[in-house]
């Protein structure tokens, strides 16, 4: 049973975790937070944007603070799905010549996957295990990741040329999509300053171990969240399927598939972990609001028309969030 | 003290529960009332005799709406969940309520169930302001009550009016021959007061009186006790109450009714005029319809002595006897003209046409006069005719045909018949003969004149149209056969072919044949 001390512990980790990430990274506090989202959910994340925005330098950093295995892909066209999962090599001791599994990159805590949209999509299938079932299954043989484990992804924007969009079954894997936007003014001045004086960025020391993560996990799963806030997930989530009775018209104009129960799994436990952060005590409509369009933007499958007119998801999921009541 | 959160749940559920009942009860109070107003619109102008009790009923239309509405709303058990939901947004307590009702629902131990009641707890301070009635529901619940009120005043006005006249309503609803007489009556008073010069202004007091009067008559008497008798008395006592009522009041007043009994007066002795010439030329009892005419012109005047003799008349049946008391009748309307009638040489020396200067006997000694004249006039042109005769051998035969072709051509001449007939006329007035400006005329009808015929003689009667005219006393009525007759179908007496006989020149003996006949013919049952 959870005690109050634990909660506190929890919390007041978490917050360290925070600040520690904050000194590397500056500004992107709505980046860092949905990172760490995931991490207590147990979840993945994408990041989207331009290259140079510090998108790998953020997943360094909270690898560094977390303490915990680091990986990094470098994902590339010719990149093969062994690559990452690592593949069976023979191996000679004692005399004696034998297969041996030399794990991939995906053996680890923190993985990085970066520009994870240049690979081909047989190659980007290799995380779907490892990210689901959080196990990795080469020839016959099965093997489980350690945990704490999260994928963080980086893809650049898909109009971009090189790329290959993720398959809708990978990416409704991930439990929030964030994009990461250009820095204002100050926060790239700050960024200069970072990185042209002194010694340059130094990395976080580890402020927390993969039991504090664990317990966190525990103390967010036990966030209470009311009945009827429930239901209104459900709703939100049926309201981005173009053929259910509570989605708007735009949803029913421009979309040809909403969210899956995945996405409102990711919706209860975002809003759990984002109580979490903000230290509530109970999941509220505004921890709901916090992660809505974070945990559908990269679900919702626009039609013919949609694409064609650059219809923008995060428009309609401001439209299906304005005309979902609560009760 | 712990915190008791099932009885904070029991207290939001039944103040959830009162309110949605009351929400529900006052819109459907508004709908009741709308209905209401429409039910008692429609019974009043579809149903306005229903009793205002059975009518007082559709009030309850709204209210047991409301009542059944309210019974709805308090019965149907609430969301919970979706009811504390709603309190947290109302309160902006962060969902804390509704996630402690799942906690607790959950049975799970935890430290946010502690932490949640504790907040809870210091949120249900003030949790009555989250379960309030809407503005909406204040608003269908004055429209009801003005729904109401406007269905009550629409109940009440007709009861308010029916109270304010009760005696009317009561006369109205009874509807009898006698209150339809009266009413009849009042018309008929109302209609000679109008056409008087000055008609009759009734004050307030005057028509209180008369509606006394009325509602007397219809009270004193039982309906079937009714009888033609009765409802004449009625009248005259109505006429006569009405003439007290009506002398009450100004001087002005005053002078108006004394000159509107003064005119009545008028118009009876002149009626009585007409009826004496009548009865002169044809004795008989009076009819009943020229009783009715008179009794009710008597009643006109205001003189009960006067109704007195005039019923007594009525109830003469010997004609001489009539004869007799209308003359002091007349005598008692018109003291002057009985003065003129007593004093023969006073006779000629009224001839301005003045009706009431020309008494009966003046008239026929001036018809009797005018025939004198006449026969003087026709021995005269037969005079000139015989030494025409004398002078013309041969044509004695041709010369009363050349005087009928000079007859007619004067006849078919309108204007110089014409001229002759009105010099003749003007002699006739002249000598005595006044009749002809007795005030009858066509631009100047008598007033209460009823039940007589009057035309006016045609001026042309075939070629002896003129001796007719000579011999027509104007303001007498010439009998006409049909009422689509023409002027060639007039029915004429012995006295007028006996004038148009002399003019032919008629033998003696052929003239006795032709009175006897016209005698045979108007003695009763000989046809005429």
């Amino acid at each position: 049973m959870i005690s109050e001390q634990d909660f506190q512990t929890a919390a007041t980790t978490f917050e360290r975790l925070r600040l520690a990430i904050a000194e590397v990274i500056v500004g992107h506090e709505e980046i860092v937070r949905f990172a760490l989202i995931s991490l207590l959910c147990k979840g993945n994340i994408l990041f989207e944007g331009v290259p140079g925005l510090g998108k790998t330098l953020l997943v360094r950093t909270l690898a560094s603070a977390l303490g915990l295995k680091f990986s990094r892909i470098q994902f590339t066209p010719d990149l093969m799905p062994a690559d990452i999962v690592g593949t069976d090599i023979i191996t000679e001791e004692s005399g004696h010549r034998q297969f041996s599994f030399a794990a991939g990159p995906v053996f680890g805590n923190v993985i990085l996957a970066d520009e994870v949209n240049r690979a081909t999509p047989k190659t980007q299938s290799a995380l779907l295990e490892a990210m689901e079932e959080r196990t990795v299954t080469v020839g016959a043989k099965t093997y489980a990741l350690e945990e704490p484990y999260i994928v963080l992804a980086t893809q650049n924007p898909i109009e971009m040329e090189g790329t290959y969009p993720l398959p809708e079954a990978q990416i409704d894997r991930f439990l929030l999509k964030a994009e990461v936007t250009f820095p204002t003014l100050d926060n790239l001045v700050q960024i200069t300053e970072r990185n042209t004086e002194g010694i340059g960025i130094q990395l976080p020391e580890a402020t927390a171990t993969a039991s504090d993560i664990l317990t966190a996990r525990q103390i967010v799963r036990a966030i209470p969240i009311a009945a009827a806030l429930r239901e209104y997930i459900g709703r939100l989530v049926l309201a981005t399927h173009p053929e259910s009775e509570y989605s708007p018209a735009q949803i029913k104009e421009y979309v040809e598939y909403g969210g899956s129960p995945r996405a409102a799994i990711a919706l209860v436990m975002g809003a759990k972990a984002h109580a979490f952060l903000t230290g509530e005590i109970n999941v509220r409509r505004d921890d709901i609001e916090a992660v809505f369009k974070a945990a559908l933007t990269h679900r919702l499958v626009l039609n013919f028309r949609g694409e064609a007119e650059g219809v923008s998801p995060n428009a309609l999921l401001d439209e299906v969030w304005n005309k979902t009541a609560t009760n | 003290m712990r915190f008791d959160f099932s009885r904070f749940l029991l207290q939001v559920e039944h103040r959830l529960r009162r309110f949605r009942g009351l929400s529900l009860a006052c819109r459907l109070l508004c709908y009741g009332s709308i209905a209401c107003v429409a039910v008692t619109l429609g019974l009043r102008w579809l149903a306005p005799n229903l009793a205002h009790e059975l009518a007082l009923l559709a009030l309850l239309i709204p209210f047991s709406l409301a009542a059944a509405a309210f019974l709805l709303g308090w019965s149907k058990p609430p969301d919970l969940p979706h009811l504390l939901l709603q309190l947290d947004d109302q309160l902006d307590s962060g969902a804390r309520i509704s996630s402690l009702y799942e906690v607790r629902t959950r049975g799970q131990a935890s430290i946010f169930r502690e932490q949640l009641e504790t907040l809870v707890e210091a949120i249900s301070a003030d949790w009555k302001r989250g379960i309030t009635l809407s503005s909406r529901t204040f608003g269908f619940l004055s429209a009801g009550i003005a729904g109401v009120l406007v269905a009550c005043a629409i109940l009440l006005f007709p009861i308010a009016a029916t109270s304010e006249q009760p005696a009317q309503s009561e006369a109205s609803t009874r509807q009898t021959p006698m209150s339809s007489t009266i009413e009849r009556a009042q018309d008929n008073a109302h209609t000679t007061s109008d056409e008087s010069p000055a008609p009759l202004e009734l004050s307030e007091e005057a028509i209180l009186s008369q509606q006394d009067a009325t509602e007397e008559l219809t009270q004193t008497r039982p309906n079937d006790e009714l009888s033609l008798d009765s409802i004449l008395d009625d009248l005259s006592t109505l006429s006569r109450s009405q003439t007290q009522v009506d002398a009450r009041p100004t001087s002005e007043e005053l002078i108006d009714l004394a000159e509107a009994q003064e005119q009545a007066r008028q118009a009876l002795s002149e009626m009585l005029k007409d009826l004496q010439e009548r009865m002169q030329n044809n004795p008989r009892p009076l009819t009943q319809q020229e009783a009715q005419a008179l009794q009710h012109q008597a009643a006109q005047t205001g003189n009960p002595e006067i109704e007195e003799q005039i019923d007594d008349l009525v109830d003469e049946p010997n004609p001489d006897q009539i004869g007799e008391k209308l003359q002091d009748l007349m005598a008692r309307l018109d003291p002057d003209s009985a003065e003129t009638e007593t004093s023969p040489e006073s006779s000629g020396e009224n001839g301005d046409g003045s009706r009431q200067d020309t008494p009966q006997s003046t008239e026929i000694s001036g018809d009797e006069e005018a025939g004198q004249r006449f026969l003087e006039r026709a021995a005269k042109q037969l005079e000139e005719q015989a030494n025409a005769e004398t002078e013309q051998d041969g044509n004695s035969h041709q010369q009363p045909s050349r005087q009928d072709e000079e007859d007619s051509q004067e006849t078919s001449e309108d204007g110089s018949t014409d001229v002759r007939m009105a010099r003749d006329h003007d002699d006739l007035s002249q000598t005595g003969g006044e009749e002809g400006n007795a005030g009858y005329s066509d631009d100047d009808p008598a007033p209460g004149e009823v039940g007589f015929i009057r035309e006016e003689a045609p001026s042309t009667i075939g070629a002896e149209g003129e001796f007719i005219n000579e011999f027509v006393t104007k303001g007498v009525p010439v009998e006409i056969a049909s009422s689509d007759a023409q002027g060639d179908t007039h029915i004429i007496d012995f006295e007028r072919m006996e004038s148009i006989l002399h003019e032919r020149g008629l033998p003696e003996e052929a003239l006795d044949s032709v009175r006897r006949y016209f005698e045979l013919i108007t003695q009763p049952g000989g046809g005429s």
